[in-house]
């Protein structure tokens, strides 16, 4: 089966010759020729690049400041959305209000078989609405609007491993949470003072790669429950990660404009895309890199704003502890 | 001789950059027709000269192939004609008239009419970063090096971009391929 790249070059048909265009724009581009000209200065001969490399050498100390793989433009960015975020109103809870956290998930999901301990994959589109109460309970909602397998091999390992179940689109699934045991990450005791909550996340939640803490730090942005001293520290955080890379203007999966900021370590990528005017995170995309250079989409969130309300599905109160 | 150097001579004769014209102007228009259609993709395409030889001096001297800059002005100059790009890939929406005669003899040209409409709406869905990304590497036929060169961000990123719009062209011709069956087929199993 053709790739999508011979499909496009199928597709948006290469045109015949066209003798007569070329001649057209060959005789514009000579009448421009023919005019009087500046001569173009050479620019970065190979010479003037070793010099340069030699001189950047010498300044060693530049290393020492700057340790290799940091971004300026990236902790420039990060510490700019920083500001933003303390800058924000924060938000409490009162009794009976809750934390609504809506989020569009696509990707790869694997599942093993207990019975087996087969694994299989499925690319799946959910959308899932999370309440989170005051006490920290919480009841979840998932809609499944397609699933499939990710390759007849995955569902050939499905079928071997007896079939176990497994969503179909329009299924929705409805959970409940103790406090505690959400699958989300409590802010509570989080310290707003970067050097500390670094330590904390690394300890804490036994983050031990500099990947693991930018996803921490992207998982803690979603939430949306994190003050603004806590977010604000969260970017400084970010900010400091040696690698992080500036993408730039990117638009997350539901067509909103934002800025990305990216994280390459050890087969993967991580990208946060936020609003640049809210700092609110708009999206966490997380990425497979091969030795070969391609790289695969693993599986995408998008977030909406997190709001406030007062009312649950009906008959979805959240888990008592 | 390479572009790098040709450029160089028509510092001092500047007729020189014919030669650059006689290299590229086909693939140039090729490219901008295919994104933007006949009219104003030969436009695009004259106008990436002028720019291109007006601006000479901007070439990066440590690149032997001009292609990527040539391409990455056209680019440019696409980027004020989006509406005519989205208007271009739309028509491919209009079911094809007719399939060709004996598919036998070529089923990859039958694929390509059938997955025609499915492939422009997947078009029209991508961002127009990640479109122009895309269609840099597709059509104008760039390695990620060169796209990344001609866009000037990080290859990286233009893994990324490449990675989002082809897993959003592959859920949309997933409906249209022979993946449909596995679906169906998961459904009624499971």
């Amino acid at each position: 089966m053709m790739d999508e790249f011979e499909l496009t070059r199928r597709v948006l048909k290469d045109p015949p010759d066209d003798p007569e265009a070329e001649a057209r724009a060959l005789a514009r581009l000579e009448k421009v020729m023919g005019a009087p000209q500046k001569a173009p200065s050479r620019r970065s001969p190979a010479w003037l690049a070793v010099a340069a490399a030699i001189a950047a050498l010498s300044l060693g100390s530049l290393a020492v400041i700057q340790p290799f793989g940091h971004n300026n433009a990236a902790a420039d960015e990060l510490n700019n959305l920083g500001a933003i975020a303390g800058g924000a109103p924060g938000s409490v809870l009162g009794d009976g209000q809750y934390y609504l956290i809506q989020v569009q998930e696509f990707g790869t999901k694997r599942t093993t078989d207990l019975g087996s301990g087969s694994v299989f994959a499925m690319t799946v589109r959910d959308s899932m609405r999370t309440w989170i109460a005051a006490d920290g309970t919480s009841y979840r909602e998932t809609a499944y609007s397609s699933v499939r397998f990710s390759s007849p091999d995955d569902q050939a390992t499905w079928q071997e491993a007896g079939r176990p179940t497994i969503p179909h689109a329009g299924d929705v699934d409805k959970d409940r949470f103790a406090k505690g045991n959400g699958p989300w990450m409590d802010t509570s005791g989080l310290s707003s003072d970067p050097v500390q909550l670094e330590s904390q996340l690394r300890t804490r939640d036994g983050v031990t790669t500099d990947q693991g803490l930018y996803d921490t730090i992207g998982n803690l942005l979603s939430q949306g429950d994190a003050s603004p001293a806590l977010r604000a520290a969260l970017f400084h955080v970010a900010s400091g990660i040696t690698g992080v890379e500036l993408v730039g203007d990117v638009t997350d999966p539901l067509g909103r404009a934002g800025t990305a900021i990216a994280l390459d370590e050890s087969g993967h990528r991580t990208e946060l895309i936020f609003d640049g005017s809210t700092s609110d995170l708009l999206a966490l995309e997380k990425f497979n890199l091969s030795p070969d250079g391609s790289v695969e989409l693993e599986n995408s969130r998008a977030f909406e704003p997190t709001q406030i309300v007062t009312t649950l599905p009906n008959d979805a109160t959240p888990a008592k502890n | 001789m390479t572009d790098a150097e040709v450029i160089a001579r028509s510092g001092e004769d500047p007729s020189a950059f014919r030669e650059i014209f006689v290299r590229y102007h086909s693939s140039v228009l090729g490219y901008a027709r295919r994104r933007v259609g006949w009219e104003v993709g030969e436009e695009v395409a004259a106008q990436t000269f002028l720019e291109a030889f007006t601006h000479r001096s901007r070439f990066d001297m440590r690149f032997d192939s001009a292609k990527p800059w040539l391409m990455a002005i056209a680019t440019n100059l696409i980027r004020h004609h989006l509406r005519d790009e989205r208007t271009h890939i739309a028509a491919l929406l209009r079911v094809p008239k007719e399939l060709p005669p004996d598919p036998v003899d070529d089923p990859a040209a039958l694929d390509a009419e059938r997955m025609g409409p499915a492939l422009a709406r997947a078009l029209l869905s991508l961002s127009d970063q990640d479109r122009e990304t895309f269609l840099l590497v597709a059509i104008a036929e760039l390695t990620y090096r060169e796209t990344a060169t001609a866009l000037d961000v990080p290859i990286g990123t233009i893994r990324s971009r490449i990675s989002r719009a082809k897993t959003t062209l592959r859920e949309h011709l997933g409906q249209e391929m022979a993946i449909h069956m596995w679906e169906e087929e998961s459904s009624d199993d499971g």
